[in-house]
């Protein structure tokens, strides 16, 4: 490859530069979690593809680098045929260096519906460290400023109606959310 | 046995390394091939390594395609990027090394250069005969 500081310094620069980072990457780490995971649950290709309503030429291409244009909406098919959940997320490159370094494809699994018991006992995230999938704020507005606890989201939500759970991070935030101020509105 | 010779055995690499086939001259053909490609093609090139070189299982690997038929000890690994399909004719030399032969473009069953095969078939034969070398690639991981 390249000097290094040449290529930041032209990442920082150009546009496209920093499209091919992140395109590099994604390439190959994606159909490398998609083999995986297949493989670690015992699946042929044949197998995933009748899950995802795919053909096994689809799901063979999705394992193969830069075989197939992947869409979030593939993805999320995948996702439900393995039963995982999936996150989409914009992060510093740092991070995303720090995930492809990190990425063991040996050893890579994520917990199924069925075997996801944090999930299933209705217990929210772990409010004792940070978490980097949420963001500070809504850590924050969880954990009553700097006290961590432990505890369920659910029990933030303590009385709200469903309709009220539908408003989302922006109600734990105290940000008025669309339904906030239609009934203010209404109200008014 | 005598006291004196000890067997050591060679501790098993849990990782793959990788090394480009280089001329006995010291020139390397691969990295010359590298530096021609774009800078996706590299960092895909990068991360193909990064990736294949933690997975011990070799046919696992995403970027591997096949055995060469006729070709003794030559495989294929492949990637697409731009819309144009990369190969790497590579050879495995002892206990998880991989040796890139040469690197090509791949369509329609056509090989560009043409003579890629011959190629990477030359030089695995030179390898073999102890008449060229080998270099290890770094694989970074700062970038």
């Amino acid at each position: 490859m390249k000097e290094r500081s040449k290529l930041i310094s032209k990442m920082l620069r150009q546009r496209p530069t920093r499209e091919s980072y992140v395109r590099s990457k994604l390439n190959v780490l994606i159909p490398s979690q998609i083999r995986s995971l297949r493989q670690r649950r015992g699946m042929k290709q044949c197998d995933l593809g009748v899950e995802a309503d795919m053909k096994q030429a689809r799901i063979s291409a999705l394992e193969r680098i830069g075989e197939s244009n992947l869409s979030i909406e593939t993805l999320i098919r995948l996702a439900a045929a393995f039963r995982t959940g999936l996150i989409v997320k914009f992060a510093p490159h740092s991070e995303m260096l720090d995930w492809e370094n990190s990425f063991s494809p040996d050893t890579f699994e994520s917990v199924s519906l069925d075997r996801d018991d944090r999930f299933l006992r209705g217990e929210g995230p772990r409010l004792d460290r940070p978490n980097p999938t949420m963001s500070l704020g809504l850590q924050e507005a969880l954990t009553g400023g700097n006290k961590p606890r432990f505890g369920l989201v659910s029990s933030a939500l303590e009385g709200a109606s469903f309709n009220d759970r539908s408003f989302g991070a922006s109600s734990f935030l105290g940000e008025p959310s669309d339904q906030d101020v239609n009934q203010r509105g209404n109200a008014a | 046995m005598p006291n004196n010779k000890k067997v050591i055995p060679f501790p098993q690499s849990s990782h793959w390394r990788f090394f480009d086939w280089m001329e006995a001259g010291g020139s390397n053909p691969i990295q010359e091939w590298l530096d021609d490609q774009s800078d996706e093609v590299q960092m895909t090139f990068n991360s193909i390594l990064k990736d294949a070189q933690k997975r011990r299982n070799h046919l696992e690997w995403p970027s591997y395609r096949h055995k060469m038929r006729d070709l003794e000890g030559i495989h294929e690994l492949g990637f697409k990027v731009e819309g144009k399909q990369f190969r790497l004719l590579i050879k495995f030399d002892g206990a998880m090394q991989t040796v890139i032969l040469c690197g090509c473009y791949h369509k329609m069953d056509r090989y560009t250069p043409t003579d890629a095969l011959a190629t990477a078939d030359r030089r695995a034969r030179a390898l073999s005969s102890g008449k060229a070398t080998k270099h290890e690639r770094t694989i970074e991981t700062d970038f």
